[in-house]
């Protein structure tokens, strides 16, 4: 199979200032509404599903939708006025009998985030005095070899990465500016060490796939791991001429050495496409907010003042881990409680009735 | 050998015919008799012996017992790894207001609504700090967080909403009357 050849590929000519780009969170358009995806899960498992959708403008388009969406779903439009602010709002929703529907509206999504691998899971497990729920949404990861981010980032740096971007810009604009600048400035660092080590690391990985079984005892996937750093080096010294050195070849013959890279230029330039691919994925960021039955004893996510659990839904978070947002909770079998204290008491009064009747 | 079972069988005649020597005899009539007496005023309760009747058989009175514990001790584990993980929870950081507008632009909206309501004076006369427009916009936050949970609980509630809706209609035809 002859691979696709990169060097045409005008995407690849912005690579290394593109990854900057993506660190930073901005690749959603301004034009995209701002959008919140509420499950509310059902003690059945059903899930009810809703979107809500804002913008300064009437402007919403159907494919710009980040999640599944169809002509069955109900639709609302309002208009909310604040002072001299309008907001156009898009409100709409559609029950899900259970997580196997939602999968496969994932499945067949032709929206924005199609290509993001996205499942939900729901467990309900019966533990006699209480049942345990627990709902999640899982984004697969994009990078089969990449690093994990906390391995780059310490705990204040990964809690401000983490944090939703309304939150990180009122920080940086707050009476402690300076601090966050610098600390968005090191995080900004770190993050694209991160992602080019897992780029680095990722093409180590397909290459040694797509080569597998060709390739002598110098180029297996062991071999190539051991030099991962000199190619992160070459990346970063040759940013500003990654593209014409690439085309050149004159980076893959640093690496692997001119005799393979004659050998195996394709399938060094199709790992590099699959990189890319990876690396520029088109993803349109949201919000997800999940509403449990009972109460919530558990969660991977963000709770706001108003004790709203929340997720940011952003590319860098499922690059090289895949994103799990999770909620459990718990309610409570009264009945059970009653069942139990009953016979409870059945036994105690037993046992005190023998002590009487033994005198 | 004939001699031994004659004494031994000569014996034992004689202790049987030997009665025992009560060093009170009319005493230890009336104690029995006594015995007796009460035993008929206490007949016993025979619903309760018949309901814990399993106390008198070994096995099933200590399979009862360890049940009733093991209960109790699932109960407090359960609860405790529950208020456990609750309290962890609530430990988390809170994030102010994030579903809500950004909080700088809706700052200027409550300007906005307070600049725009009849106040007795120029209208520049009136100043609030930043700390107490903070504080409106945070209630008005949680106000408005509620508004949705309420909606959400009616919508999800369809007697509910039938009930509010026949509510406001009613609401409606008594203003158009007035």
């Amino acid at each position: 199979m002859k691979g696709k050849n990169l060097i045409s590929d005008p995407m690849k000519s912005k690579m290394l200032k593109t990854v900057l780009i993506v660190i930073l969170g901005i690749i959603t358009s301004c034009d995209d509404p701002e959008t919140i995806v509420t499950d509310i899960v059902h003690a059945d498992g059903s899930v009810l599903r809703k979107i809500e959708m804002k913008n300064n403008e009437k402007k919403f388009e159907i494919k710009k939708i980040q999640v599944p969406f169809d002509s069955t779903w109900k639709v609302r439009d309002s208009v909310e006025i604040s002072g001299k602010d309008t907001t156009w709002v898009k409100r709409a929703e559609k029950t899900f009998a259970g997580v196997a529907e939602l999968n496969r509206a994932y499945a067949a999504d032709s929206g924005y985030n199609r290509k993001t691998k996205r499942s939900c899971e729901f467990v309900r497990k019966f533990r006699w005095f209480n049942t345990g729920y627990r709902f999640s949404e899982i984004i697969d990861k994009e990078f089969e070899y990449g690093y994990p981010v906390k391995d780059f980032l310490n705990q204040e740096e990964l809690s401000f990465f983490n944090s939703p971007n309304n939150i990180q810009s009122k920080l940086e604009n707050g009476p402690d500016s300076l601090r966050y600048k610098a600390l968005k400035d090191t995080i900004d660092k770190k993050s694209e060490k991160w992602l080019l080590k897992s780029a680095a690391s990722e093409w180590i990985g397909q290459f040694s796939e797509l080569t597998k079984g060709k390739a002598e005892a110098d180029m297996s996937f062991k071999a190539l791991k051991a030099r991962e750093n000199e190619l992160y080096q070459l990346a970063i010294e040759n940013q500003d001429h990654f593209d014409s050195l690439w085309k050149n070849g004159i980076i893959l013959k640093q690496f692997i050495g001119e005799t393979n890279m004659n050998k195996f230029r394709t399938e060094a330039d199709s790992s590099l496409s699959i990189v890319a691919q990876k690396l520029f994925i088109d993803f349109h960021d949201y919000t997800v907010r999940i509403v449990m039955p009972g109460k919530l004893i558990g969660t991977s996510g963000m709770i706001d003042s108003s004790k709203n659990l929340f997720w940011p839904v952003k590319a860098d978070y499922f690059y090289t881990e895949p994103y799990v947002m999770w909620a459990e909770s718990k309610v409570s079998n009264h009945w059970a409680w009653i069942v139990t204290a009953v016979f409870v008491l059945f036994v105690l009064a037993g046992i005190i009735f023998r002590a009487i009747k033994r005198g | 050998m004939m001699d031994n079972t004659g004494k031994y069988e000569r014996i034992t005649e004689v202790l049987r015919r030997s009665e025992p020597q009560l060093p009170d005899p009319v005493l230890f009539e009336e104690k029995v008799m006594g015995m007796i007496r009460e035993k008929k005023t206490h007949p016993g309760f025979p619903v309760l012996d018949c309901l814990f009747g399993w106390v008198y058989i070994g096995w099933i009175r200590n399979v009862l017992v360890t049940a009733s514990f093991l209960l109790i001790t699932v109960f407090a584990f359960q609860q405790s790894m529950i208020l456990k993980r609750i309290g962890t929870l609530e430990k988390q950081v809170v994030y102010p207001g994030v579903l809500t507008d950004n909080i700088k632009a809706s700052l200027d909206n409550v300007r906005n609504v307070l600049c725009s309501y009849p106040v007795k004076g120029p209208v520049t006369a009136l100043k609030i700090p930043e700390k107490e427009m903070k504080k409106i916009f945070e209630s008005l936050n949680e106000l408005q967080s509620r508004y949705r949970e309420l909606i959400i609980l009616i919508n999800e509630n369809p007697e509910l909403k039938k009930y509010i809706e026949d509510r406001l209609n009613e609401n409606e035809r008594k203003k158009f009357n007035l």
